[in-house]
């Protein structure tokens, strides 16, 4: 038995050629005839994996369920960023607020416009609990405000806490109210924390992106 | 048109192409389909960049492939061990009665290749199923992986090196031999 019967017979017929003891026990001795056995083997096995079992059958369910619900997100998010200023304005000058600006507490000097932007983004450190200031900027005394607070993605209030809204009942003094929140952000995903406030007469909500620092893993292919 | 509307033109289109690459590269179906319900998720609030792309199933292949290298980089560090992999060491070795010899070979042979497949790292476990599985090009794959030609090949070749030394000749058996013989 010389390499190239072997590997004639090799490239024929693998389990032929296992069968054969001439061969087998070329094989044995020969590095260049089993190199060639191990690759004819691995393309083989390679062919047999291309069979995939099927999804389950949750699978389109479960998907559907989640689609619907980011689709209600984004579309939410949409609407809100789609409100004509002038809508925000009437609100201001009738009622409220408004301007929610947001800076790190040992972050850069705050911009103090009534008009701040409708979303506004904060970097922090991932896996540390860190305290974002969220500045209310009130046209008037109000005693009876409603804040909700919810956080979406990585973002958590701490570590542990599974509570993704808090909602309460304060007073809101003309001019600035500052308002710290503990963040956490779990992952290098970011997320976002969402603000709610209402009066008897008004209503503004806000969205706050939340990126991690050095986030160079989780963000740069989305 | 609604995102629901955009996604199911967009992404849905590609879910069996992206299970099955995700199956291949995780050997695991219920990490497959987690990972495409994440990618698809993720993906929605890309609609815009998908909705602008010539080949939206590459970028999406992209976004797959780098969403697979964090998940495997993040499961080294963990101490849980997939409930799959404890069958696998459960079953493994174990002949059933009705499985002729050929088949047990075989089967170990299989399972010892998605073992050493495992073992493989992550860039290195997608070039080889890429190429060697789904068929694609050295130059799609450096696409996918964002590396030139060359890192490509080298890691199709150290992917081989290290599945072709977890293959090991058996010595001829005597019975087989007396049976192959007619003797």
């Amino acid at each position: 038995m010389n390499c190239t019967q072997c590997q004639t017979v090799i490239d024929k017929d693998l389990q032929l050629a296992l069968q054969d003891v001439d061969i087998n026990m070329h094989l044995q001795e020969c590095e260049s005839c089993k190199d060639a056995w191990k690759e004819k083997l691995l393309k083989d096995q390679f062919k047999s994996m291309s069979d995939i079992p099927a999804m389950s059958d949750d699978f389109s369910q479960v998907l559907e369920v989640r689609i619907q619900k980011r689709a209600d997100e984004i579309e939410g998010q949409q609407n809100a960023q789609n409100q004509p200023w002038f809508t925000y304005a009437g609100i201001a000058a009738a009622f409220m607020l408004v301007g929610i600006l947001l800076q790190p507490l040992a972050g850069i000097t705050p911009d103090y416009s009534p008009f701040a932007a409708p979303r506004t983004m904060v970097s922090i450190t991932p896996n540390q609990l860190e305290t974002v200031q969220i500045m209310l900027n009130s046209a008037q005394d109000y005693q009876d405000a409603e804040l909700a607070i919810t956080v979406t993605g990585a973002v958590r209030f701490d570590p542990d806490n599974s509570v993704q809204t808090v909602s309460w009942q304060t007073s809101l003094k003309q001019g600035k109210n500052v308002l710290p929140v503990p963040v956490y952000l779990a992952n290098n995903k970011g997320g976002q924390i969402v603000i709610k406030m209402k009066t008897q007469t008004g209503f503004k909500q806000t969205y706050i992106d939340v990126a991690a620092l050095d986030a160079k893993v989780g963000r740069d292919y989305l | 048109m609604s995102v629901t509307e955009r996604v199911n033109q967009l992404i849905k289109p590609h879910i069996p192409d992206l299970y099955a690459s995700a199956y291949h590269w995780t050997q695991n179906q219920h990490e497959a389909e987690d990972l495409v319900q994440d990618l698809i998720i993720k993906s929605m609030d890309n609609l815009d960049t998908l909705e602008k792309l010539d080949k939206p199933a590459l970028w999406l292949k992209k976004v797959l492939y780098r969403m697979f290298v964090d998940r495997h980089r993040r499961s080294q560090f963990s101490t849980v061990m997939p409930s799959d992999e404890i069958s696998d060491l459960v079953e493994e070795d174990q002949l059933s009665t009705d499985e002729s010899v050929d088949l047990h070979h075989e089967r170990q042979l299989r399972q010892g290749l998605i073992k050493a497949m495992k073992s493989l790292d992550a860039p290195q476990r997608v070039a080889l199923s890429l190429f060697e599985i789904e068929g694609y090009s050295l130059q799609e794959i450096a696409d996918i992986q964002k590396v030139s030609l060359g890192t490509v090949k080298s890691r199709l070749h150290r992917a081989k090196e290290k599945l072709k030394s977890n293959i090991h000749l058996q010595p001829f058996e005597d019975s087989i031999r007396v049976k192959d013989r007619g003797l």
